[in-house]
């Protein structure tokens, strides 16, 4: 059914490094005014895995993100980055500090052009001469993007944004990516593509936490994934376990 | 014939130019965060009477001018961080509505400074009015158009060429975005307030030959420029100029040619007619979706 999951660097992370803890969550409570959207919410994400987070609609995989990413306020619960407690980052040393993410629906700035708007992921890098040759670099990954450099971002189709919002994201060299739903509104072969470059990011060394609602593809990518259910997770394991778990078929990948 | 218009057209574009100046930098705060600053007058002020008292301390006019700016620069930020910052979960009523505490606050604090009665000052050169085709030109009228231009392009080069301007824009683009890439939006927030108090305070200062100063010149000067922002389009920079030319030339030519005592009556139905026929101002942006 879902393609088994190839490795095909012959770089991988050392089985030392992959056990590395990167990111834990611990009883993790959050909330907008007064309802409470996660409860009591338990993740970890090793270094150099792509860890998947599934769950249907309103479930709360968003606020999660923003949780980590600083925009969301945490009510209870810890959230540590390379044993570092993150209560008191702000969302900007967050970026700098390697955790970046790439919102749901894209969010590019567009009435900027697709230059400005890569510049403006590597914003927390000051200046630098490496921000050039990133931004080369990313050119050569998306070469759309080299393409429209100087159209607005608005202009671009939805595939392109989102391509537009990961080169974002990279500008800023991030060790952790946050991806949420990634391939939202694409077409099938859009999405192939973007789910290749999300395979190459890890080759390349970069710790990858994938929302989706597209469970069946981002499981069979990840090493790890979790289910989320209205704030709760409900159940986790590999990649593999989760695809063949009798719930998650019925639930997530109506079979 | 012709003297008569060019003299009511020199007026206007010298009263128009300093509405667009006050006007950007409506479009500015309001860009940065949808907040609509009526303080925004009290900057000309406090840049006109500072200047205005520290040359009559005998400060040479040119150190006078920095520091009249420099006191403007300071006081938007700190408008922003004592009046603003603190309210960060209000709304934007409600933001505006601190701004116009704000502005009564400052206007009378300059009041008990510097009395109630109008400062004159000196033309930064001349007094020797200039001949063009039989209209007069006050000399003080190229010095407004002239730091006007120069505002304005240096404005533009900020937003299209620096990073930090960029990072103001991309912030009024998409909030959230813009703090995932690690824009600390509070401190665009600042720098916007600071940037239009400069530009206020410039405006206030280069006219302030021409118009006179006084304790409450914010008050007309602020309506102004924020009727001429709205003729432009809350929001768009190129609808800011020329709306503030727009606005003083069709003012001055109200004056001339009807009666000054409908001056300001003119501004007021200009803003009614432009808004009726085109509610989002002559450059105001198509309807975007803001997440
Ligand atoms: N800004 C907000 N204010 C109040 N409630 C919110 C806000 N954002 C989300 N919610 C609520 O929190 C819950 C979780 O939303 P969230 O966006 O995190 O879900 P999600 O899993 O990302 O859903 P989707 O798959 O649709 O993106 C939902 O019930 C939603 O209505
Ligand atoms: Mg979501």
């Amino acid at each position: 059914m879902s393609e088994q999951h190839t490795e095909m660097a012959p770089a991988q992370p050392s089985s030392e490094q992959a056990s590395q803890e990167m990111l834990s969550i611990r009883g993790l409570v959050t909330s907008y005014g007064q309802i409470e959207v996660l409860h009591d919410v338990d993740i970890h994400i090793n270094s150099g895995e792509i860890v998947s987070l599934v769950g249907a609609n309103g479930a709360g995989k968003s606020t999660l993100l923003m949780t980590i990413s600083g925009l969301q306020p945490t009510d209870r619960g810890a959230v540590s980055f390379e044993g570092k407690d993150l209560a008191k980052i702000a969302a900007d040393q967050r970026v700098a500090d390697g955790i970046v993410q790439v919102p749901e629906g894209r969010q590019v700035f567009k009435d900027l052009s697709v230059h400005d708007n890569l510049l403006l992921g590597a914003y927390t890098r000051g200046k630098t001469p490496e921000i050039m040759d990133d931004l080369e670099r990313m050119y050569t990954k998306f070469p759309i993007l080299r393409q429209k450099r100087h159209n607005l971002a608005g202009e671009l189709s939805g595939g392109q944004q989102q391509m537009l919002a990961m080169g974002r994201a990279l500008m800023a060299k991030p060790r952790l990516l946050l991806l949420d739903e990634p391939s939202m509104g694409l077409a099938p072969l859009i999405i192939e593509e973007i789910f290749n470059i999300v395979k190459e990011l890890k080759e390349e060394g970069i710790t990858i936490f994938l929302v989706e609602q597209n469970a069946s593809q981002a499981l069979a990518l990840a090493d790890r994934g979790y289910v989320l259910e209205t704030g709760k997770v409900v159940i986790e394991g590999t990649g593999q376990e989760l695809l063949s778990n009798e719930k998650v078929r019925e639930a997530y990948l109506g079979m | 014939m012709l003297a008569e218009f060019l003299q009511y057209l020199f007026t206007g574009i010298t009263i128009g130019a300093t509405y667009a100046l006050i006007a950007l930098g409506f479009t500015l705060i309001y860009n940065a965060s949808h907040v609509i600053n009526f303080a925004q007058g009290e900057f000309l002020m406090i840049g006109g009477m500072a200047t205005v008292s520290l040359t009559a301390m005998g400060v040479p006019m040119v150190i006078a001018v920095v520091l009249a700016v420099i006191l403007a620069g300071v006081l938007g930020i700190a408008l922003q961080r004592f009046a603003i910052a603190p309210a960060k979960q209000a709304d934007v009523v409600t933001l505006i509505i601190i701004t116009i505490g704000a502005s009564i606050f400052i206007r009378g604090i300059a009041q008990v400074v510097w009395g109630k009665e109008y400062h004159v000052m000196q033309n930064f050169s001349t007094d020797q009015p200039i001949q063009v085709f039989g209209a007069v030109l006050n000399s003080q009228s190229l010095w407004v158009l002239g730091i006007g231009a120069v505002m304005v392009v240096a404005l533009v080069l900020f937003f299209t060429k620096t990073l930090i301007g960029k990072a103001i824009l991309a912030t009024s683009m998409n909030k959230e975005a813009a703090r995932l890439v690690g824009i600390r939006t509070q401190m665009v927030l600042m720098l916007a307030f600071m940037v239009s108090a400069l530009l206020g305070s410039v405006a206030g200062i280069v006219v302030a030959p021409i118009t006179f100063t006084s304790y409450d010149i914010g008050i007309i000067l602020g309506l102004k420029g924020f009727v001429a922002a709205a003729i432009g389009g809350l929001g768009s920079g190129v609808g800011a100029v020329v709306g503030g030319l727009a606005l003083g030339i069709v003012e001055a030519m109200a004056a001339g040619y009807i009666s000054s005592d409908y001056k300001d009556a003119v501004a007021f139905s200009m803003i009614l007619l432009v808004l009726f026929f085109m509610p989002r101002g002559l450059f105001g942006a198509k309807v975007v979706e803001r997440v």
